[in-house]
């Protein structure tokens, strides 16, 4: 118990301004005004969540940004955190592969994929065309639904791991005191946050895809539907790369105050580089998986 | 290579993760052991950092038995946070005049924690049966009354310079707060100035370590 009240004051103690105020004379004392943002850290502190399961984690990550920036810095708590990100992420992923086969199978409709390798040979069909299919349980059936959700599901996540030293290596760049787990919790908080985004805009998505089928629109808006559904998951992804912009952000307090400034900026060009180099690396993992998979 | 031949390699290192990870947790609950092992299988390089992560040396494989853990001790750790954190703050700013103070802060800090544990040795020692508070009586000789009635003297002797003890600690602790307060103070008034804060500072110090020490009876 004391421990944990240090713990509390330490953290509490932590959050104040480190800037003091301007020197003045006795008889012009400043006024000490309030400290907003000091007194909500403690209230923040104060209910310190108990519940870290999946659903308390949702709960953080749409709620109280701040509070789980400082829980995933526990090195006691970053074992048991990560496998939950992972598990918010893949059902987040999931969804999203359930309901965009619905909508697809729904519109009659089922993506065909072409190779990689052929396209680079020079041949000018499209990487993805959208071919018509008969009934709308064929893909349920053959498994190509199941499919394109392990693409998503596993390309999304796999091409974290894939970009996991490269952000490692960013924050080593910029002087930032981490080590590769805290960069791996931080990559997966992301890309959980990423996920709960997707499942907020699915029922909107899924909404957009239905009135296409039930209104008939028209070719080209029924395809620039389903291309949105596609890059569905980069258009979430972007409240994941702002949430790992912020978590950086905030880990520049290891640095040293007179280099603090200047490595911050620095450190968030970093992030936002790792994260066009992920945006860059995850397409290409997916369509690999799912044209493999698909054949 | 192509990519079933990475996906075999892949596979064959994430068999290899997954399994390790699997025997090197037994803490988790069941099904999360098994959510962890089918994960681990198919990302392990998320999880390669978690096995990899350095367990400490430091960390004990069996209950401290000689970590103080009562209130004194929590009362000492809350003031040398507060210390810390206020000399921190001051090091962040633009003085630095503080720092040959540090020495002295250290001494300081090893005089309260060696009385806390001469509190702690006196009261283990007065809580023995033996030294209970009794009343003599029943003695066959005028000399063995006499042993007694001296024997309590001490112990009331001791009771006394225990709680002595512990006065003085806690009033070295509560001029320490005082203390934070001022360098708080002085860093958002600039009153004191830096160098009327290191007058009091040291003066405080050489205070509190003549209070901090042991009563010589």
């Amino acid at each position: 118990m004391a421990t944990d009240t240090l713990t509390k004051a330490e953290m509490f103690v932590a959050q104040l301004p480190q800037t003091s105020i301007n020197r003045s004379t006795p008889d012009d004392l400043p006024v000490l005004e309030r400290d907003h943002s000091a007194t909500s850290a403690e209230a923040d502190l104060n209910e310190r969540p108990t519940n870290l399961g999946i659903l308390g984690l949702v709960e953080l990550i749409l709620k109280r940004r701040d509070t789980l920036d400082r829980l995933i810095r526990d090195p006691a708590l970053q074992p048991i955190l990560l496998p939950r990100f992972l598990a918010i992420s893949l059902i987040g992923f999931v969804f999203f592969g359930v309901a965009m086969s619905l909508v697809l199978t729904s519109s009659h409709v089922w993506p065909e994929l072409a190779s990689i390798t052929h396209k680079l040979q020079g041949t000018s069909n499209p990487l993805v065309t959208f071919q018509s299919s008969a009934g709308m349980t064929t893909h349920w059936w053959d498994g190509s639904a199941l499919k394109l959700t392990a693409a998503y599901a596993f390309g999304l996540i796999a091409a974290t791991g894939v970009c996991l030293p490269s952000l490692y290596f960013y924050g080593l760049l910029a002087g930032v005191r981490m080590s590769l787990l805290d960069v791996a919790v931080q990559a997966l908080k992301s890309k959980a946050t990423s996920a709960v985004a997707l499942v907020g805009i699915l029922p909107i998505y899924a909404a957009v895809g239905m009135g296409i089928v039930i209104f008939e629109a028209p070719e080209p808006i029924r395809i620039g539907a389903f291309w949105l559904g596609l890059i569905l998951p980069f258009i979430a992804g972007l409240w994941g790369t702002s949430a790992l912009y912020h978590s950086f952000a905030k880990l520049c307090d290891t640095l040293p105050p007179e280099r603090r400034w200047d490595r911050a900026c620095f450190l968030r060009r970093l992030v936002a580089s790792w994260a066009a180099c992920y945006t860059a690396v995850s397409p290409v993992m997916i369509y690999t998986l799912w044209e493999r998979l698909a054949r | 290579m192509n990519l079933s031949i990475t996906a075999i390699f892949y596979s064959l290192v994430g068999a290899g993760i997954a399994v390790a990870l699997f025997l090197s947790d037994s803490t988790y609950p069941r099904h999360e052991r098994w959510f962890r092992l089918l994960t681990a299988f198919l990302f392990w390089p998320l999880y390669l950092p978690l096995l990899l992560k350095p367990t400490n040396p430091a960390t004990p494989t069996t209950p401290p038995a000689t970590v103080p853990s009562d209130e004194l001790a929590a009362q000492i750790a809350q003031v040398e946070t507060e210390l810390g954190q206020a000399l921190q703050s001051l090091e962040t700013g633009t003085d630095t005049a503080l720092q040959p103070e540090h020495e002295r802060i250290e001494e300081l800090q090893s005089a309260w924690r060696l009385q806390a544990e001469r509190i702690r040795e006196l009261d283990r020692l007065l809580a023995q049966p033996a030294f209970m508070e009794s009343t003599p009586s029943g003695f066959e000789t005028e000399r063995a009354a006499e042993s007694e009635q001296s024997r309590q003297q001490n112990l009331a002797r001791l009771r006394a310079i225990r709680q002595q003890m512990h006065q003085n600690l806690l009033g070295t602790l509560a001029g320490v707060r005082e203390l934070v307060t001022r360098i708080h103070l002085a860093k958002y008034t600039g009153q004191p100035t830096a160098s009327e804060l290191i007058a009091k500072f040291t003066a405080t110090i050489s205070g509190l370590s003549e209070v901090s020490a042991l009563p010589i009876e």
